[in-house]
């Protein structure tokens, strides 16, 4: 379980470090719309290099990164597979059955290849380089315009925080109740499917009672601090707009000129 | 037989950025039927070296050995079975490993994974609920309705079901009431010696050890810094405070005496020892109003 790379905070002292979230959250969601921009190898070279100029720009080894698409490597795969024999149109090489190789299947591969790729290294560059509490103050800001559609974005934000707050705790927990139940001589990963299930009741509901019991004592712990509700409170971390931030959405400016100019 | 541990070095999420050391080049030898306790500040390896003792944790460099059973950074974790049985550990805060409907099925968990059957498992269970204290009336209750006391020694006796040879106690007492740590460990006492069960547990508190254990390891930064008896381990307080650790409570108050001239052929431990010495004293006349 403590081999998920993905969504994990790195510290650093880097530029990227530095931005504030709500700039780099929103560059981060605009950064997925343009990579579908992108249809020709020079767009996507464009944009590779851009990617690349912005891992090294965060000082965090690439190796991490390239670990970090690990995980994903299935699902990955998968996609290009199917782009690569589904796809139609172009000269066709080889075909058997329904499935076909084609040269429009394999360009498609590549480019729904390099789509992933860049997106999971722009998302796993956020997380890396902004603490989770970061990420949570800037949805909140983001979200709050819905204020005026009565979305209730104080509590949100709020859920959003403890929740961020108490991911490592349960892991933590996850893991202790697992190595009891070891001890207690359960075997995990051993069996058929339906043995495999059974073997997850004596982790889930300790681990069930255990988050009603936590959640409980959060709460009164959180009324006798005098926690009211959302609306009226102050702040204590504030955010911080810097002259980066600006350079930096800038730079995407100018990137989404350039792919419009290079689209074939 | 017991445990020896050849050069263990362990680090968790080896080859990653986070990275983090634990223990480091750990050598010891842990004798069967003793009682040993593990003392160290917090994060200075206890925890990691316990799972270590039943493979939950296999070390990252060298061996461990318990009862001929080796166990290597390639040991297999099906070969580990056997070795679960005979090395029960008790974690921090047990009572959040309870899920059964009743506390008689919690209990018998853990031997019927072993292999038993289910009148068996719970014959085994109702002598495990003895042994730790628990009414009878309570063995058709949901664990989950006992108060905290009551479902740390269900967790106990789930884990005395299985019969081990060695008990591994990581802080058992902490968070219950005088009287219920009392118990616990008294329990724990008995077992060691009328069965001559072997005994480890981790624990900041120096009376407990002082009163219990016949050894000491001591641990700092992942590194094992002392292996003694208990007698000669508090007999260096300027050793023990520069390492933060402390003397029991009766120490402390010994060394006060020693401070106002009073002298002592060897450090009283605890409150027995200290009432006999001071006893004798009065006697010979060496001390007077």
């Amino acid at each position: 379980m403590n081999n998920i790379i993905l969504g994990r905070y790195l510290e650093g002292n880097s530029v990227i470090h530095r931005m504030d979230a709500r700039a780099k959250l929103i560059l981060s969601f605009y950064f997925i719309l343009i990579v579908f921009l992108c249809n020709n190898w020079q767009t996507y070279t464009l944009l590779a290099v851009f990617t690349f100029f912005c891992v090294l720009c965060s000082r965090i080894d690439v190796k991490y990164f390239i670990k970090g698409v690990r995980p994903l490597i299935g699902l990955i795969l998968i996609t290009v597979l199917l782009q690569l024999f589904f796809t139609s149109g172009g000269h066709v090489y080889w075909h058997w059955g329904i499935f076909q190789l084609t040269s429009f299947g394999i360009i498609n591969a590549v480019y729904i290849f390099c789509r992933i790729l860049l997106i999971v290294f722009m998302s796993t560059l956020l997380t890396a380089t902004t603490t989770p509490l970061e990420i949570a103050d800037g949805l909140e800001a983001l979200m709050r315009p819905l204020r005026k559609l009565k979305v209730p974005v104080d509590e949100i934000a709020l859920m959003i925080s403890i929740a961020l707050r108490f991911v490592p705790t349960l892991m933590d927990e996850t893991q202790k109740i697992i190595n009891a139940q070891r001890s207690r001589g359960v075997n995990f990963g051993e069996g058929n499917i339906i043995k495999q299930a059974k073997m997850l009741i004596p982790i889930l509901i300790p681990l069930f009672v255990n988050s009603i019991k936590r959640a409980e004592d959060l709460a009164v712990a959180m009324e006798a601090r005098g926690y009211q509700g959302g609306l009226n409170r102050t702040r204590y971390r504030l955010q911080k707009w810097h002259t980066v931030d600006t350079v930096a959405i800038i730079i995407f400016g100018g990137l989404t000129l350039l792919l419009l100019g290079l689209r074939g | 037989m017991g445990i020896e541990f050849k050069n263990v070095s362990y680090e968790y999420q080896a080859d990653t950025p986070f990275a983090q050391k634990a223990l480091n080049n750990i050598s010891l030898k842990i004798e069967d039927g003793s009682f040993t306790a593990i003392v160290g500040h917090t994060g200075s390896g206890k925890s990691t070296l316990i799972q270590h003792l039943n493979g939950l944790l296999k070390p990252t460099l060298g061996k461990v050995i318990i009862n001929n059973q080796q166990i290597t950074n390639e040991t297999k974790n099906k070969q580990l079975a056997e070795l679960r049985k005979q090395v029960g550990i008790l974690f921090q805060f047990s009572e959040s490993q309870l899920f059964e409907e009743t506390v008689l099925k919690d209990i018998a968990f853990a031997p019927k994974n072993f292999g038993k059957s289910t009148t068996e498992a719970e014959q085994i269970a109702k002598k495990a609920a003895e042994v730790v204290g628990l009414q009878q009336d309570l063995l058709e209750r949901s664990p989950f309705e006992l108060s905290g006391g009551q479902m740390r020694r269900v967790a106990l006796a789930g884990i005395l079901a299985m019969n081990p040879q060695i008990l591994v106690l990581d802080e058992p007492i902490i968070g219950l009431d005088p009287i219920g740590k009392r118990e616990v460990m008294s329990i724990f006492q008995k077992l060691n010696q009328e069965l001559g069960m072997t005994i480890i547990i981790v624990t900041h508190n120096m009376d407990d050890v002082a009163q219990y254990a016949d050894q000491v390891i001591a641990l700092e930064h992942g590194n094992l810094i002392a292996h003694q008896s208990t007698s000669e381990f508090f007999n260096h307080p300027q050793w023990l405070y520069q390492h933060h650790l402390g003397l029991p409570k009766v120490a402390e108050f010994a060394q006060r005496l020693i401070k106002l001239g009073m002298q002592f052929n060897q450090l009283p431990l605890t409150t027995e020892e200290l009432t006999n010495v001071l006893k004798n004293k009065l006697q010979r006349g060496d001390i007077n109003e």
